[in-house]
C-alpha cells in the first residue's frame, strides 16, 4: 500500500517537472498577456460594486459579502486551472489519439491524466484569487482564528475537486463526441455564473437543482453562507468545511467512473 | 464582390453543419441572458428607477444585449494566428482577392449563421419566458438595426487591427482574449456605463468600446432619443472611419512586414 502510494506519487512529481520545464522552453514575451487575462476577469468584481452602489445589496448580499464569495469561488478556480486545465483538452486527446501511449503504461490512466498538466499559468488566477479573498476578508471583518484557517482550507480542496470534478464529466463527453470546445466554453459560463454570484438571486428551482442535482453550490454559495454566518435555510448535520470535502471526494471518484466508462469508448486516432 | 458573397456563403455553410456546437452555444447565451436578468430583478427589487431606467427597460437591455451578443464574434484575429503560425498566410496572399476583405466576408457569414441559428431561437424563447419589449416605433427600430451593423463593424476593426499585430508578436499569446475581456467590462455589455463613476465615464467617452454594444442598446431602450440617437450613431461612423485608416495603416506595414519574412 505505501508502496504503492510512493511510486505513484514519484510518477506525478516526475510528470509535473516535465510539463513545467515544457512550459518554460517558450518565450517568456507572453508573460504580459499572461498577467493581464486573469487581472481583467478579476475586475468582474468591480462591475459588481457599480451595481450594488447604484442600487442595494443583491439578494441580501452586500458587496463585502459578495467579494468574499467572489473570492472564494474564484481561489478553487485557481487551483482548477493550476491542477487540471488538462480536462478541457480531452477532446483534443482523443481526435490526436493522445490516449494511446497512456494505456500502453502499466499505470491508471486516469492517474496519468489527473497529473499530466501542472500549468503554471493558473497560477497567476490563484494569486488572483488570494488577492480579492483577502482583500473581502478585511471588507467583512473575518476572523483569523485556527479553526477557521482549517475550515477555509478544507473548503477550497473540497470546492477544487467539485469543479474539476464537473469539469471532467462533462468534458469526458468527447470520448464520444470527439470534441468538447463548445462544453468547455458553456461550462465556464455556467461556473462564472453559478459560483461567483450567490445563486439565491436565482428562482428556487434552479437553486434546488444546483443543491442536489449538481452540487455546484456547495463551491462557494453554502461555504461562504456558513463562514459569514448567513442563514440560506440548509441544514447540515456535520461540519460544513468537512462536508464540502467529502462532497469534492465522491464527486471526484464520480468522475473517474465517468472518465473510465468513456475510455471504453475510446477507439485512438485514424491513420 | 461576387467571390467575397461566395467567402460567406461557404463559411455560413460549414458553421451551420457543426450542429451539436450550435447547441452548445446557443445554451451558453441562454444560460448568460437568464443569468443577466435575474441578477437584474434582484438589484431593482421595490426600486422604481435608477439613472432614469425602470425594471422593463433594464431586462430589456440584458436581453438584446445576449441576443447582440451571439451574433458579435469574430474569428479574424484568430483565424489570422494560426495562418501566420502555420505558414498558410502565403496562399492567402496568392488569392486574386483582398485579404482583409476576405476575412470580412468570413466573418459576416459567420455571422449570419449564428444569426439563424443562435438570435432567432434566443429571441423565441426570450419572448416567450420573459417579457421582452419591442421597441416603441418603427423608427427606433431601424436606427437600432443601423447602430448595431456599425457595432459590428467596429468591433470587427478593432479585432482586425489586434490580429494584424500577429505579424510582429508571432507568440501573441492570447491578444484576442485581453480583447474581449477589455470588450466585456467597458462597452456596457454587461452593465451600462452609466452606472460608473462620471470621471470614468468621461474617459472611456473617448474609447470606441461603449460604441459596440452600449450605443444600440440605448437607442433600443429609448436611453438616448432623437438628436442624441443621431449624435451617437455619427459618433460611430466616426469611428469606422478613424479604425479603418488604422487598420489600412497596419495591414500596409504588415504586408512588409511579410515579404521581409519571405524565402
Amino acid at each position: 500500500m505505501i508502496k504503492g502510494i510512493k511510486y505513484h506519487f514519484s510518477v506525478a512529481v516526475y510528470y509535473i517537472k516535465l510539463s513545467v520545464l515544457k512550459q518554460l522552453e517558450y518565450s517568456l514575451g507572453i508573460l504580459g498577456t499572461i498577467i493581464m487575462i486573469p487581472l481583467i476577469y478579476a475586475t468582474g468584481i468591480l462591475l459588481l460594486y457599480f451595481m450594488v452602489e447604484n442600487y442595494q445589496a443583491l439578494g441580501g448580499w452586500t458587496f463585502p459579502q459578495l467579494a468574499f464569495l467572489y473570492g472564494l469561488g474564484y481561489l478553487s478556480h485557481g487551483f482548477m486551472m493550476v491542477f487540471s486545465v488538462q480536462n478541457w483538452w480531452i477532446g483534443s486527446y482523443v481526435i490526436r489519439g493522445e490516449f494511446d501511449r497512456m494505456i500502453l503504461r502499466p499505470i491508471s490512466v486516469f492517474f496519468q491524466f489527473s497529473v499530466r498538466y501542472f500549468n503554471i499559468i493558473g497560477l497567476m488566477d490563484v494569486v488572483v484569487g488570494i488577492t480579492i479573498f483577502l482583500y473581502a476578508c478585511r471588507l467583512v471583518e473575518f476572523q483569523w482564528t485556527l479553526i477557521n484557517i482549517m475550515n477555509i482550507s478544507l473548503i477550497i480542496c473540497g470546492a477544487t475537486l467539485i469543479r474539476s470534478a464537473t469539469f471532467t464529466i462533462f468534458c469526458s463527453s468527447a470520448f464520444w463526441t470527439k470534441r468538447n470546445e463548445s462544453i468547455v466554453n458553456l461550462l465556464n459560463d455556467f461556473m462564472e455564473r453559478t459560483t461567483l454570484y450567490p445563486i439565491s438571486i436565482y428562482p428556487n428551482f434552479i437553486q434546488v437543482i444546483l443543491t442536489f442535482i449538481i452540487p455546484i453550490a456547495f463551491i462557494s454559495f453554502y461555504p461562504s453562507s456558513y463562514l459569514l454566518d448567513k442563514n440560506v435555510g440548509l441544514q447540515i448535520p456535520i461540519n460544513m468545511a468537512l462536508w464540502v470535502l467529502m462532497m469534492g471526494l465522491g464527486m471526484f471518484f464520480l468522475s473517474k467512473a465517468v472518465f473510465n466508462l468513456g475510455l471504453k469508448k475510446y477507439e485512438s486516432a485514424g491513420s | 464582390m461576387r467571390a467575397y458573397y461566395y467567402i460567406a456563403k461557404m463559411k455560413l455553410l460549414v458553421s451551420l453543419t457543426y450542429r451539436f456546437d450550435v447547441f452548445a452555444s446557443f445554451g451558453t447565451n441562454l444560460l448568460i441572458i437568464i443569468s443577466n436578468i435575474y441578477l437584474w430583478k434582484v438589484a431593482y427589487n421595490g426600486i422604481d428607477s435608477v439613472a432614469g431606467i425602470n425594471e422593463t427597460q433594464m431586462i430589456s437591455y440584458a436581453i438584446v444585449s445576449g441576443l447582440l451578443s451571439s451574433v458579435f464574434s469574430t474569428s479574424v484575429e484568430v483565424t489570422i494566428q494560426e495562418k501566420i503560425a502555420s505558414g498558410d498566410i502565403v496562399i492567402d496572399f496568392f488569392r486574386p482577392t483582398n485579404l482583409i476583405a476576405q476575412y470580412f466576408s468570413e466573418d459576416v457569414g459567420i455571422a449570419v449563421s449564428s444569426l439563424l441559428s443562435k438570435m432567432v431561437p434566443l429571441i423565441a424563447v426570450t419572448l416567450f419566458l420573459f417579457n421582452l419589449a419591442l421597441p416603441v416605433n418603427f423608427i427606433t427600430f431601424v436606427l437600432f438595426i443601423v447602430s448595431a451593423g456599425l457595432s459590428f463593424i467596429i468591433l470587427w476593426m478593432i479585432s482586425a487591427i489586434i490580429g494584424l499585430l500577429c505579424f510582429w508578436f508571432i507568440q501573441l499569446g492570447d491578444f484576442g482574449a485581453i480583447k474581449d475581456g477589455i470588450v466585456f467590462l467597458l462597452s456596457g455589455r454587461f452593465i451600462p456605463l452609466w452606472l460608473f463613476p462620471k470621471g470614468l465615464q468621461r474617459v472611456l467617452a473617448f474609447l470606441p468600446f461603449q460604441y459596440v454594444y452600449q450605443t444600440p442598446l440605448s437607442i433600443y431602450i429609448e436611453q438616448t432619443m432623437s438628436e442624441e440617437t443621431y449624435k451617437a450613431i455619427f459618433i460611430q461612423f466616426v469611428w469606422v472611419i478613424i479604425l479603418s485608416l488604422l487598420l489600412f495603416l497596419t495591414w500596409k506595414k504588415a504586408k512588409n512586414k511579410v515579404q521581409i519574412q519571405g524565402g
